[in-house]
């Protein structure tokens, strides 16, 4: 009822005379439908304004609104019509004609007739008409639907400037949509000035390789560049959402389906690939089948090196869903799909499904019907998949380790198999690792085949050089050492085993009087680099003392050692070997001689000493009146060195000796430049007291924090050992906070830390001594 | 979410030969040279190291790809694949009647 209603005061409306409501009142009308594009309402009520009220007022707004309708047909593509209803105004309204002309021109640009507008422009030049001129530069520029027709038109001489204009931009268009061009390589567009009617060519070739790079910002640019009335800016919508600028959703069907082409055809592929999965979901096997059929081959068709993919996802897909798998047979025989594909597809959705134990004999199955179509290497990468599936089977099976099943899957079997069918690091390395965590010998073998097959590789040579020397088989080690060094001259572990090899054997043989032997063992440590360096010819000296053959030979060494560390220092070095080298049984008797410290040379022969036996991992034990004698001698030491001092510190931290420690490391933060940090650690190590703590923990927190910044880890390490010893007590008492609760020092902190500490006096602070009474322990704990 | 992938970021084709490989990577370095465009030349060489790789191949055809779980993912690898139209597309949809 109310439709209808609606549709009769319509139509009354519509057909209301003219002369019904008053002239003025009628020209707004025509004029608000002119603006509202209601172009056929306009002439039809304008015309119905001449007749009721004729005129030139009335004239002029019939000849307004027929060009108007005459534009806005030639709009919806109904060129025909538009040139029909222009002809008709050029006989009833001779004094449009002008107007009616310009139009006409316009319309036959948009459906490629150029020859009247052409001449148009000729005359205009021939009379240096400018306006005239500019007139149809803008129709090219608003009309135009392709630059190519300009180019290519003989109507204008070859060497006609907007002829040229429109070869350059149909070039550069054509260059710009064609392929990817590199952010800054845009082709020059110099032939094409920024006044000419094809420049929104050239910024429309742009804008659309900026949207296929996704360049937000240029798109941007380019699309405030561009003339909104040019036909070019008829893809910026398309162009902002291939940009991701907007959705897909506001695309008309004519974008959309440029759009899909742009995307591979990604959107029509995404719904089909979507429906096949609801399908699949749902249990519509029949339409699934269909579905996947003909999806197979489109992707076929598409990318052929996305079937198997597809294939993978379509089983696991189907296997999710229960559905009998035997349907898709003619979707996977479509495609030259083996029965072993099937099986990889299989052992694969199985993972997903957490069914371990099955997935492991699916890719059995694989291997077993691949058989050698597989190349080796695939075999080991799934050998090695099937090793991680056992490794976490076995996981799973945790307690149950009786299990009958975990013999069968012991990752072993599968790493040991990988390794056999494609021998290199990739497969050794983890069959080594689980072998050597799990403690086996079997690992010496497997680095041998390793060995075998790449003779090259380090990792299995240095293996086989830890494995031999932990079993003491210095002669074997010596050679692995021989091989690494073959293949990498310079290796530290060759450089430093061969020294520590070397050692170890003379000390064995001295050990077991084998003097000869170790004579030999000590002239092969002289051609060592280590050998060679003169701080170590004390070591090598003390040795051949201990393994000479003769009085004669002992008491010459003797005497190179005395020219060399003096008659004090020997004597220190000889007893600390001797107490190095242990079994006393067969080592000569030292010499008798005088052991006290000689002044003025304590410090450099015991920081040299330190040195030597810290290199080689030995413990100096340096007597009594040895520290004495260097306390006495700390306070009159005026040029110490981080080279000595660092030794003389770590000797005297393992000796306890803390309040050398602490003097020590007062010179060390003074003199150490870079390396302070490791002064501080020390000298947090030495606050051994109660009312100490405070200190130390300071000392140990910025000597961590600074170590942490000079990458040394090995410091770094120790002082957080040193923040939290092991007395938990110590921490309880002092109400240290946790490690995660700390705040972070600063660099004023640190800076503060180091003033102080280097400043600190020398002689320590220590509390009044008394006794202690059972209160004053009481009083320490909160009861 | 699709990651980035090697075949894109050199521009060959999965199935492109060792040769291809080199060739792109010759070809992207001289568009990205490590001194002016240090991140465009880190992303090509981690692309051509996994490609030089033979185990990245074999893993990727007997594991599948770990960026694709469920077959509407299938769909996303196309997306990094934009196809040049050429001139036509373009010029059909600037010549068309107003929208």
């Amino acid at each position: 009822m109310a439709r209808g209603s609606r549709r009769k005061r319509k139509r009354g409306r519509r057909k209301q005379p003219p002369g019904a409501a008053s002239p003025e009142r009628s020209r707004d009308r025509v004029r608000l439908l002119l603006e509202r594009g209601r172009t056929r309402e306009a002439v039809d009520l304008a015309r119905e304004l001449t007749k009721t009220h004729p005129g030139d007022d009335s004239e002029d707004l019939l000849i307004r609104a027929r060009l108007a309708r005459a534009g806005s047909l030639a709009d919806a593509g109904l060129l025909r019509d538009a040139l029909r209803l222009l002809d008709h105004l050029e006989v009833k309204h001779p004094r449009a004609r002008e107007e009616t002309r310009w139009l006409r021109l316009a319309i036959e640009v948009r459906s490629g007739r150029l020859d009247h507008i052409l001449r148009e422009l000729a005359a205009a030049e021939a009379e240096e008409d400018d306006a005239r001129i500019a007139r149809v530069h803008d129709i090219l520029r608003r009309e135009m639907r392709n630059p190519a027709i300009v180019a290519e038109t003989p109507l204008l001489p070859p060497d006609h400037p907007l002829r040229k204009e429109a070869a350059a931009a149909a070039r550069i268009f054509e260059r710009l949509v064609s392929g990817p061009q590199a952010p800054n390589e845009d082709p020059p567009a110099a032939a094409v000035p920024r006044r000419s009617p094809f420049a929104p060519w050239v910024l429309a070739g742009r804008a659309i390789q900026a949207a296929y790079r996704k360049d937000v910002e240029t798109l941007r640019r380019l699309e405030r560049s561009l003339p909104a009335s040019s036909p070019p800016s008829r893809i910026l919508p398309l162009l902002k959402v291939m940009a991701g600028l907007a959705p897909p959703a506001g695309l008309d069907l004519a974008e959309g389906r440029v759009f899909d082409a742009v995307e591979g055809g990604r959107g029509s592929l995404s719904h089909r690939l979507r429906k096949l999965e609801k399908e699949i979901e749902e249990g519509e096997a029949g339409a699934a089948e269909t579905s996947a059929f003909r999806l197979v081959r489109e992707i076929r068709t598409r990318d052929p090196t996305l079937v198997p993919e597809f294939q993978r996802l379509l089983w696991e897909a189907w296997a999710r869903s229960e559905l009998p798998l035997e349907i898709l047979d003619d979707v996977f025989t479509d495609t030259g799909c083996s029965e072993s594909e099937m099986y990889r597809y299989s052992a694969l959705t199985l993972e997903r499904h957490g069914a371990l134990y099955a997935a492991l004999g699916a890719w059995d199955s694989f291997l077993e019907k691949a058989g050698t179509r597989l190349p080796p290497r695939e075999i080991a990468m799934v050998r090695l998949r099937q090793a991680r599936l056992a490794a976490a089977l076995q996981e799973d099976l945790g307690a149950e380790s009786d299990d009958p099943w975990e013999v069968i899957v012991d990752p072993l079997l599968f790493l040991d198999a990988a390794a056999e069918a494609f021998p290199c690091a990739r497969t050794f390395e983890p069959l080594m690792d689980t072998l050597t965590a799990r403690g086996r010998k079997e690992a010496e073998a497997v680095a041998l085949r390793w060995h075998e097959s790449d003779p090259r590789a380090l990792a299995p040579l240095l293996h086989l050089l830890h494995s031999t020397e932990r079993r003491g088989a210095i002669r074997k080690a010596l050679k692995w050492i021989e091989k690494i060094e073959a293949v990498e001259p310079c290796h530290p572990e060759a450089r430093g085993g061969r020294f520590r090899l070397l050692l170890a054997g003379a000390t064995y043989r001295i050990r077991r009087a084998k003097f000869h032997l170790a004579r030999r063992d000590i002239e092969d440590l002289r051609q060592t680099p280590r050998g060679a360096d003169p701080e170590f010819q004390c070591l090598l000296d003390g040795l051949s003392w201990f393994a000479a053959e003769g009085e004669t030979q002992r008491t010459a060494t003797l005497r190179s050692m005395d020219a060399d560390l003096g008659e004090h220092g020997t004597d220190l070095l000889l007893r600390q070997m001797e107490r190095q080298l242990g079994a006393k049984r067969f080592v000569p008797r030292l010499p008798s001689r005088d052991g006290r410290p000689p002044p003025g040379r304590v410090i450099p022969i015991l920081a040299r000493l330190a040195r030597v036996f810290i290199a080689l991992d030995w413990t100096l034990f340096p007597p009594a009146a040895w520290k004495k004698a260097l306390r006495a001698a700390l306070e009159s030491w005026t040029d110490p060195s981080v080279r000595d001092l660092d030794p003389l510190c770590r000797i005297m931290m393992n000796e306890g000796e803390w309040d050398i420690l602490y003097l020590l490391s007062g010179k060390g933060l003074l003199h150490g430049g870079a390396q302070r940090y490791r002064f501080l650690f020390y000298r947090g190590q030495s606050f051994v007291e109660l009312h100490e703590m405070d200190r130390r923990r300071s000392c140990l927190r910025a000597a961590q924090e600074l170590a942490r910044r000079a990458g040394d880890r090995e410091t770094e390490a120790e002082s957080r050992d040193g923040l939290f010893p092991d007395l938990p007590q110590i921490g309880v008492l002092m109400d240290f906070p946790a490690e995660e609760d700390e705040t972070p020092l600063s660099r004023e902190d640190l800076a503060h830390i180091i003033e102080f500490e280097a400043n600190a006096p020398l002689k320590r602070r220590r509390p009044r001594r008394r006794r202690k009474k059972i209160r004053d322990i009481a009083e320490l704990f909160d009861f | 979410m699709v990651q980035m992938d090697p075949y894109d970021v050199l521009g060959v084709p999965r199935n492109a030969s060792a040769a291809e490989v080199r060739r792109a990577w010759i070809e992207g370095v001289r568009r990205h040279p490590p001194d002016r465009d240090p991140e465009g030349f880190q992303r090509l060489r981690e692309a051509h190291d996994r490609l030089k790789d033979p185990w990245f191949r074999s893993t990727e055809r007997l594991f599948g790809r770990s960026d694709l779980s469920s077959l509407s993912d299938l769909a996303e690898v196309f997306s990094g694949k934009r196809r040049w139209l050429g001139p036509e597309p373009w010029l059909r949809l600037i010549g068309r009647s107003e929208r």
